[in-house]
């Protein structure tokens, strides 16, 4: 299955394969390019260019509702004037399935979201979560080769998130099912997903597992939306050996042995998570540094420290430590991640 | 390559929105092209080609130059603006206070529809009863002692303001309601803890946000009592201070069959009609003129 | 300290002075236009029973008889019946053309669009009488004049513009996603249409039709202006009545006059059932009053 698209500004150039079974996440911020890419999937907006595969057959040029894909609105589209049931099994009405296959289908399906009860009710009289469920039934009932989810949890609270991240999940790993999810929320797509596509302006930036994003993005955008959020210009000012560089922001200086190509040019981008940033007096990289805030998180502290006059440093650490306080901090040179300055 | 093409083409108008759904509104255009745009043109080429071969722009010289034709948008003036005036008057004040004391706003608004969808034959034919020197107004107003002698209201002036402002208060007064009703509360009681007493939250803090509303609505009425000639007709004095262009134009159709010289007049009367609009919309529009929900309304 | 108390107190005291001398200002104003307005009414309803009414309160004697007299010699069973046919067929014309260009003013946006709004506009803002007159010359030169076509076809120039605003906010309101959920459920357009558009819209529908037929029975002008002897309906004969008032006595013009005013009134009541008061004046509320249903 391989799917290229050109779509000149919303979306350039997204080439990828997924295997049956797999659950791959769109990830960007909003107007990225994920959303067009998933109506385009759909068959809900043209392409301009490229095709989309289904096994050996071309879809892009059949209409979406012969693409037999399954989809799951961000506000659940869920249709006013039918019951739950109805809107369930709409799909398999539309389909010309036996009645009676409708009905076990449909009831299995409403079993598996755990809304057997609610089957005759209308869709305003459900909760957002409820309603999500909902969707999700209505989009996998029809058994589709591909489900395409565009944001299916942004309308929820932050509880409810989580949970349903959960099921969703769980629904994946029982039925199957080929997922392609939408989200804006990295946390989401880390969780959930078996491989993460991360979309800035309408161009793919990197493809991999969440692993891989998450530890070794491969630019500055990607490590500033996975939560790098230390992004510092600075400048290579010594290279120490075959695996190390060491850069330098006035009396700040880091020593990376995570620099990938950036080892030849002059101005970057310098990437530190948070919590990799520790209170120590030993270790590598010894930042000395005041306390200027503290916000209690719960678990844990933000501080922001500041390390030079025009440097601070946001740090998470479960040490309560005092606003004014002056500390030492240290960081894994191979989680100091260096990358070329993108604004070049 | 030729279908490549083809696909591209299509894309581009999809992308600006023109695609198959447009077919939808062909019929419905159609018919306003043919039955609306057309005629309207063809009229105004109609006024230009008098039936008595007067020349170009004859009919109009011949209606400037007849002092009665020429009285017509005196008489309908006299009678739209004072019309306008009194119903949107009224209405405002009527308006804002329905909007903040009235909770149940239903059965006035019901009622005040009935006079509406009768139209203005029924109620020129009801006053016509109604008004008469031996009629329940007049009888009224003796018996409580206001006046000695009925009062002339037929058959003049005041008979055609009274049926004019029947049917066209409650019109201006439901649009009031609706454009007061969209105004956010919240603005008015932001006004009030900034120390502003009710007067001042209706003069910085209503009126200015109804301002628009009150001027699309002074509009309209004044269109209907610029045209509407039934009432002018029954309960006016149709060949003296109530005939109006809207009466010469339907009687240059009606009764001399100059198709022409009604065109001319109908012309005529929709030039002073827009000429009042865009001076109010002139005027509106050095107002303020933004949403009247604050934001995310 | 006391003393601004005390002020503060007179101020109050004012104000809710004020407000109540506002609300029977007010409130009598309301009172007075109704009155009138049943004085209107009322005179035409009794005088519609009386035998003779020169003067006083009542007329001096009742009888039903002028109902009989009008209802045969303006022939109000045929002008009903005329009046229906054209008003019905105005409503199924106006909403079968009306109703798809709401559709699609409503989901997509294009170059000329305000255009074709002012196109759909200006029948509505500007009063019948102007366009009318070279409407009707239009319609006699098409050998329509006087006939019950001719008088339809006037008549869906109001109409169709009505209906496409009346339901252009109301499409609006329908999330464009439920359709795309259904094409993603299998369903065709054909099909989309029928199971999920058409049970959406048809409140749209009804209510768009009601302030149609409404509107028809009442627009005087346009009728007017190209009916004949077989088209003319009850508003405009009721017009020729009152105009020559002096060839039938009052009271038939009475009777006739509650002929009309019952079908208007038993129109307005069918269609309140469904539409709100305030979406008889305005067109751009429609979407705020259906969001309220």
């Amino acid at each position: 299955m391989s799917r290229t698209y050109d779509k000149s500004v919303a979306l350039s150039g997204l080439t990828l394969e997924i295997p049956k079974g797999e659950f791959v996440a769109l990830l960007g911020p909003s107007g990225c390019g994920k959303s067009t890419a998933l109506n385009c999937l759909a068959g809900l907006i043209p392409l301009t260019a490229g095709s989309i595969h289904l096994d050996d057959r071309r879809i892009d040029t059949i209409p979406p509702e012969k693409r037999e894909f399954g989809m799951v609105f961000q506000n659940y589209a869920l249709f006013p004037h039918l019951t739950i049931r109805e809107n369930i099994s709409f799909g398999l009405k539309i389909k010309k399935i036996e009645k009676k296959e409708i009905l076990n289908r449909v009831n299995k399906a409403l079993e598996l979201v755990q809304l057997r009860e609610h089957a005759e009710k209308s869709p305003h009289e459900l909760s957002g979560g409820q309603q999500q469920r909902v969707a999700i039934a209505r989009a996998i009932v029809i058994e589709p080769e591909v489900v395409l989810m565009d944001e299916p949890l942004s309308n929820l609270d932050a509880k409810l998130r989580i949970e349903m991240r959960g099921e969703i999940k769980k629904l994946h790993k029982e039925l199957g099912l080929t997922t392609i999810y939408v989200t804006h929320d990295q946390e989401e797509a880390l969780s959930m997903a078996d491989r993460l596509v991360v979309l800035h302006s309408g161009k793919v930036q990197q493809i991999g597992t969440p692993q891989e994003v998450y530890l070794n993005p491969t630019n500055s955008f990607v490590a500033d939306f996975m939560g790098y959020r230390n992004l510092l210009s600075m400048e290579v000012s010594k290279q120490l050996n075959s695996g190390s560089i060491e850069v330098s922001l006035a009396s700040l200086k880091l020593v990376s042995t995570n620099f990938g190509s950036a080892n030849n040019l002059k101005k970057v981008k310098v990437a530190i998570r948070p919590d990799n940033l520790e209170l120590s007096t030993s270790g590598e990289n010894l930042i000395q540094g005041r306390v200027i805030a503290a916000e209690y998180q719960g678990r844990e502290y933000a501080l922001e420290v500041e390390v030079d006059s025009n440097t601070n440093l946001i740090v998470r650490t479960v040490t309560a430590t005092q606003v004014g306080s002056n500390i030492s901090l240290s960081v894994p040179a191979n989680r100091v991640l260096v990358f070329p300055d993108n604004n070049d | 390559m030729a279908l490549e093409t083809k696909h591209s083409l299509k894309h581009y108008f999809a992308d600006r929105g023109v695609d198959r759904v447009l077919v939808l509104i062909i019929p419905a255009l159609t018919m306003m092209l043919v039955f609306f745009v057309y005629p309207s043109i063809y009229g105004i080429f109609l006024s230009f080609h008098p039936i008595n071969h007067s020349g170009f722009l004859g009919n109009y010289k011949s209606f400037f130059h007849d002092t009665y034709m020429r009285r017509t948008i005196f008489n309908t003036f006299r009678i739209a603006l004072p019309v306008s005036i009194i119903n949107i008057s009224a209405a405002l004040p009527v308006a804002v206070y329905v909007r903040k004391y009235v909770k149940r706003t239903r059965p006035i608004n019901t009622l005040l529809v009935i006079p509406m969808s009768l139209g203005t034959v029924l109620i020129a034919e009801g006053l016509y009863a109604y008004l008469n020197p031996s009629g329940w107004l007049n009888q009224t107003l003796m018996d409580v002692g206001i006046i000695s002698q009925p009062l002339r209201l037929l058959q003049n002036f005041w008979g055609v303001i009274i049926s004019l402002v029947i049917s066209g208060f409650p019109f201006a007064f439901l649009l009031m309601l609706s454009y007061a009703s969209s105004i956010n509360p919240s603005l008015e009681l932001a006004a009030s803890t900034l120390g502003a007493n009710s007067r001042q939250v209706f003069r910085f803090i209503t009126f200015p946000l109804l301002a628009p509303g009150l001027a699309i609505t002074f509009c309209l009425n004044f269109v209907l009592a610029f045209s509407v000639f039934p009432s002018a007709e029954l309960l006016g004095n149709p060949s003296g201070d109530s005939h109006v262009l809207a009466i010469a134009a339907a009687d240059a159709v009606t009764q001399k069959f100059d198709y022409s010289m009604a065109s001319t007049i109908s012309i005529i009367s929709a030039f002073f009609e827009l000429f009042v609009i865009a001076s109010v919309f002139l005027l509106r529009s050095k107002l303020y003129s933004g949403s009247t929900a604050g934001t995310k309304g | 300290m006391i003393e601004t108390q005390v002020k503060l107190e007179e101020k109050i005291a004012g104000a809710k002075f004020n407000l109540t001398l506002k609300r029977w200002f007010i409130w009598g104003g309301i009172v007075f236009f109704f009155l009138n307005l049943l004085g209107v009414i009322g005179t035409v309803i009794i005088s519609s029973f009386g035998q003779e009414w020169f003067s006083g309160w009542l007329p001096h004697g009742w009888t039903t008889s002028f109902y009989i007299m009008a209802w045969q010699n303006y022939q109000v069973y045929g002008l009903l019946r005329v009046t229906l046919e054209i008003a019905i067929t105005v409503v199924l014309i106006s909403i079968l053309v009306g109703a798809p260009a709401a559709y699609a003013l409503a989901r997509r946006k294009f170059p000329g669009k305000k255009l074709v709004m002012l196109c759909f506009l200006l029948p509505i803002m500007l009063p019948p009488i102007t366009y009318g007159i070279p409407l009707a010359t239009f319609i006699y030169k098409l050998h329509l004049g006087g006939k019950i076509l001719g008088v339809i076809v006037v008549n869906l120039v109001p109409a169709i513009p009505f209906v496409i605003l009346v339901l252009t906010p109301f499409i609006e309101q329908i999330d464009p996603k439920l359709e795309a959920a259904a094409r993603m459920c299998g369903a065709n357009t054909r099909q989309i249409f029928i199971k999920i558009l058409m049970p959406l819209i048809v409140p749209g529908l009804l209510a768009a039709g009601l302030l149609v037929l409404v509107q028809t029975v009442a627009l005087f002008e346009l009728t007017y202006l190209v009916s004949g002897p077989g088209s003319t309906t009850l508003v405009v004969a009721l017009y020729y009545a009152v105009f020559a008032s002096g060839i039938r006595p009052y009271q038939a013009i009475s009777a006739m006059a509650v002929f009309y005013m019952l079908t208007t009134l038993f129109i307005l009541i069918l269609a309140l059932r469904y539409v709100n008061p305030t979406q008889m004046v305005t067109q751009a509320n429609t979407k705020r009053n259906s969001d309220n249903h």
